[in-house]
């Protein structure tokens, strides 16, 4: 995209470099939190809350990672959020962008209501719906199992990625479906063959967007599982807090360690979102 | 609510009961480390019966709670001796599991077992009959084991629900050390408490430590002064609502904190401040006093405590015009064990549920981590931690215990106790506000 | 066309499987939880039917209609305030700069840091005593200006708010930064033929194109912050003395420590209510401008 920043002159060059100092700014503020986490992973209380909050560690406690390690199963947990995560990466994304396509293109007299209708599923707080799906749940006999987190996750995340999907579609000019329409093509076909390649990177995005959703949630995970060999990483974490006082250190620990498969799949999707530009996306 | 029903998990009516447990432990107690497994684990059909399974949730998890091997040790053992009878452990952390539970109870999901809180916590699961009654189960030899006043936080209308395992009482911690240093006496009085504050804020240094956050912090300190003023069976009297917070003891007591705060007592900053991180500063030997539950002995003698050594336990004193006095605390037994009206196996469940409250409250106290409820013999004194010593024998000649607020109280009503208390903190209310925002409580 | 685009069984194909979980998951809770909003329920055993009570409740509910406040505080705040930067950021690396993969990754990184951490460290920024905003303030000589931030409460509202929204700004970023890529280059080239500067470009061009997807990203700010409750809880639990309470934290500590799960299911109601009509007069409002345009 150089192109057009190629329109130059030396305003353009201090400007540009105004730009580059902003940007590193930015930069920074955005990597502290990291930054941050990782010493706070190797401090004990004393120093986080008071002696030492932001700077290195003075004493590097790499026994807090020990501590995360080995109190719990978290291998384990580690693989059951892995399971979970994943189904439902895969469940909401081939829901969605189906769901979308039928929602943005195609024909019926309820489409209007029908997109308003999935909307719906954004305003639902969390905490007043955890009862009902409980009970929900319950009649399905799912409490205890990996469905116990994968199907309200895809739901919940369905209506994000529905948005997301219909709004990129919505950019898709129709004259690439009339042409292979034309050639006497399926709907199907259309749909699987043209548009979906075309959905790379929406897709990314609703992908580390579901990622971060499943990956982290909590209430659903405390609540729905009891049973140890479905608990999932961010409820190991939780449970390293003590019942009295609580040593933050193997919690930093534990995020720390939580956190990386999340950094690998975000730079890893994101990168998908920057390639679809090379990929030439919609070269018309 | 809640960081507090856990977080003092204990106490009650007691004292002369540990008193006598601890003077009981002549006794070469032999293996500490290993709990007394005299009473133990299948005293009565061992291994005999049919395979059970029972579900018991709790929350002894925390990989560097010294509850968590406890917790596990009496499990196990109580598995070993019953072979037939399989324990599936669901740990959980602490305020999570209070939702957890409270959604189990209301999708009718409940474990055989649960661990759970006396008072105001657990009556909606017995008002809606998700527990077991267990007075039929309880034998006079079970009675006799523990303290005096066990069940009163387990009781609800006549019925027993629960078994409790610790014993909890609030004390004023102080470090001697920062005393000494900077020449202030130790306060036996109220006159001399506020002096002691004083005299350390001229110097700079924070006297007492709290949370304005966790409100329950708050709480610690003036719930003993409300009983420093109004004395034990007003309190409850009140509390349970019959009585007025109009009476003029509450305002007393609402004065006396608000002298406390003007004093400096407090830091400024307290009102922004977790309570993790509100007794960091305790701990590091740089705030001279801190009141709380007698858990908090467990931190000061921790292997890398910066304190060692250097705390003392002393009562909060008695304040003027006050019809308490010194050696009533706040405190009692709160943390219990119960089982679900549901469960299928209610003979094997409540068999269980005797034997973990009185092992887990013997391993506890082995562990230095908190008082028992029950009656303990043949314990080593000088191998428990020297603060949580002190504490013990601090409540010795107690008069008797007095339930903290926000645990006697129910729902609503305690979050209208607790944000009052808040904005007396704070300052935004005065406290002839704070106490008719009280007597909301019962009704306009 | 429109008759391949019409086949009933394709757009049941295609709908159903969502439709299903959507149901299931979504629309019968909702269902229940209307339901219990007409009940005097503890959450435990039967509740007793009390009709509009717990809505009559509400209105009459100073803390309610304080949280509702400032909920929608931060809704118009996400809006104005946290989207705007997102999307110029958006702008300017998707035009291409140096390094422009990494920046990308680097402005996320906030969104995936847990709320534990991310709480933690504004309180950092935040206390009183050590924290790195008074010591800024003490340094520069401002020290009438230190304050004790979540501890008061006329700072506790704002002092958790600029948390939340910095948090998110690399989401909106990333969605935003999605939808310019898919805009077709040949829009850009033709651009930059005529001697469009940057600035014009994105205001004339790119914004415009991006409709559909800046549409996406003001429903979900404007959802997300009405509904709002992991940060606030951490940093100030709603306090002190409600100060910084908005509707979810109120809710849940109606519903679980109150233990009135009727009156919280009345107040979910209100927020679904309240987040619907908001993004479907969002929705309208961008295809009204769309319609204008052409």
């Amino acid at each position: 995209m150089s192109r057009i920043t190629a329109v130059s002159g030396s305003k353009r060059s201090v400007s540009s470099i105004l730009m580059y100092v902003f940007l590193i700014l930015v930069a920074f503020v955005q990597l502290f939190p990291l930054y941050w986490m990782f010493t706070f992973s190797l401090k004990d209380n004393s120093e986080l809350f008071g002696e030492n909050p932001i700077g290195l560690p003075t004493k590097w406690l790499w026994s807090n990672y020990s501590n995360a390690l080995m109190g719990g199963n978290v291998g384990h947990y580690f693989l059951n959020s892995v399971i979970v995560t994943g189904a439902t990466i895969l469940l909401t994304v081939i829901m969605s962008v189906m769901a979308s396509y039928a929602l943005t293109r195609m024909v019926f007299k309820i489409r209007r209501q029908m997109n308003s209708f999935f909307i719906l599923g954004l305003t639902v707080p969390l905490h007043s719906a955890l009862l009902p799906i409980f009970i929900m749940l319950r009649s399905l006999r799912m409490v205890n199992s990996y469905w116990a987190l994968i199907i309200p996750y895809s739901a919940f995340a369905i209506p994000m990625a529905i948005l997301i999907f219909s709004g990129f579609m919505a950019s898709l000019p129709r004259e690439l479906e009339e042409a292979a329409c034309i050639d006497g093509c399926s709907i199907y076909r259309i749909f699987f063959s043209i548009i979906l390649p075309l959905m790379r990177p929406a897709i990314a995005t609703v992908t580390i967007f579901t990622f971060l959703q499943a990956w982290n949630e909590l209430m659903f995970a405390v609540v729905f599982i009891s049973d140890v060999r479905f608990k999932t990483l961010t409820v190991g974490i939780q449970s390293l807090a003590g019942q009295y006082t609580t040593d933050w250190g193997p919690i930093g620990a534990g995020l720390m360690v939580a956190t990386i498969p999340t950094l690998i799949i975000y730079a890893f999707m994101s990168k998908k979102v920057q390639d679809s530009l090379v990929v030439g996306a919609v070269k018309g | 609510m809640n960081k507090m029903l856990v977080k003092r998990g204990m106490a009650f009516m007691l004292a002369g009961a540990v008193t006598l447990g601890l003077t009981a432990c002549g006794k070469p107690a032999g293996n500490t480390g290993n709990a007394t497994n005299s009473n133990a684990a299948g005293t009565a059909s061992a291994g005999a019966g049919q395979p059970v399974e029972l579900k018991f949730s709790h929350i002894w998890g925390g990989a560097v709670d010294p509850f968590t091997p406890a917790a596990k040790k009496v499990i196990d053992d109580y598995q070993k001796a019953n072979q037939n009878v399989k324990i599936t452990v669901d740990t959980n952390e602490n305020e999570a599991y209070k939702t957890k539970i409270k959604a189990m109870a209301g999708a009718n999901e409940l474990p055989d077992l649960f661990s759970t809180w006396g008072g105001g916590f657990s009556k909606p699961f017995i008002d809606s009959n998700s527990v077991l009654a267990i007075d039929s189960y309880i034998t006079e030899e079970t009675r006799s084991k523990l303290v005096n006043g066990a069940f009163n936080n387990l009781t609800y209308d006549g019925k027993i629900y629960g078994m409790p395992f610790f014993l909890a009482a609030g004390a004023l911690f102080v470090n001697s050390e920062l005393f000494e240093k900077n020449s202030v006496k130790i306060p036996a009085t109220y006159e001399e408490l506020l002096t002691a504050v004083k005299a350390f804020k001229s110097k700079g240094i924070t006297p007492m430590a709290v949370s304005g956050k966790d409100k329950w912090t708050i709480a610690m300190y003036f719930d003993v002064m409300a009983l420093r003023a109004a004395g034990p069976d007003k309190i409850v009297k009140t509390l349970t609502k019959q009585g007025s917070f109009k009476d003029p003891e509450f305002l007393n007591a609402a004065q006396r904190f608000k002298e406390l705060i003007d004093a400096g007592a407090f830091s400024k900053g307290a009102a922004g401040v977790s309570n993790d991180e509100a007794e960091v500063p305790f701990y590091d030997g740089k705030v001279p006093m801190m009141f709380k539950g007698s858990w908090a002995a467990g931190k000061a003698d921790a292997k890398d405590s910066k304190v060692a050594g250097k705390i003392k336990v002393i009562s909060f004193p008695a304040i003027p015009n006050g019809v308490g006095n010194a050696k009533q605390f706040t405190g009692g037994a709160v943390d219990a064990v119960m089982v679900s009206a549901n469960t299928k196996n209610k003979d094997e469940a409540v068999k269980f549920q005797m034997y973990f409250a009185e092992n887990f409250a013997k391993e506890s106290y082995l562990a230095g981590a908190s008082m028992p409820a029950w009656k303990s013999e043949g314990v080593d004194e000088s191998k428990l931690p020297a603060t949580l010593v002190e504490v013990v024998n601090l409540t010795k000649d107690a008069e008797g215990f007095t339930i903290w607020w926000d645990t006697l109280l129910a729902g609503k009503d305690t979050e209208t106790y607790l944000n009052a208390l808040q904005e007396l903190f704070m300052g935004t209310k005065t406290p002839e506000q704070f106490v008719d925002s009280l007597q909301t409580m019962y009704g306009k | 066309m429109d008759r391949v685009l019409s086949n009933k069984k394709a757009i049941i194909f295609f709908l159903f499987p969502a439709l299903v979980m959507f149901i299931a998951v979504i629309i019968i809770p909702i269902v229940m939880s209307s339901y219990y909003s007409l009940q005097d329920w503890s959450g435990f055993g039967k509740g007793t039917f009390i009709g509009f009570a717990n809505y009559k409740g509400l209105i009459s509910d100073p803390i309610f209609i304080k949280a509702a406040i400032n909920s929608l505080i931060l809704a118009a705040a996400s809006v104005f305030i946290q989207l705007p930067i997102s999307l110029f950021l958006a702008l300017v690396l998707a035009k291409g700069v140096k390094f422009e993969k990494s920046f990308v990754t680097i402005y996320f990184i906030p969104v995936i840091i847990s709320t534990v951490v991310i709480g933690q460290l504004w309180m950092k920024v935040y206390n009183y005593d050590y924290g790195i905003l008074n010591l800024l303030l003490r340094s520069i000589g401002l020290d009438s200006w230190t304050q004790e931030w979540l501890g008061d409460t006329k700072q506790a509202l704002g002092a958790t708010f600029i948390p939340i929204i910095w948090q998110y700004i690399g989401y909106h970023m990333l969605l935003l930064y999605a939808g310019i890529k898919s805009i077709s280059t040949d829009v850009f080239e033709a651009a930059v033929i005529d001697g469009s500067s940057w600035w014009n470009t994105s205001l004339k061009i790119t914004i415009p194109m991006l409709k559909p997807v800046l549409n996406v990203s003001v429903i979900f700010a404007v959802t997300g912050a009405l509904k709002v409750f992991d940060l606030v809880y951490v940093l100030t639990g709603g306090g002190p003395a409600h100060a910084s309470e908005v509707i979810g934290t109120y809710m849940v500590s109606t519903i679980f420590k109150g233990n009135q799960y009727g009156y919280g299911s009345a107040m979910a109601i209100f927020v679904i209510l309240e987040c619907f009509v908001l993004s479907i007069l969002v929705g309208f409002l961008f295809r009204e401008r769309e319609g204008a345009e052409r």
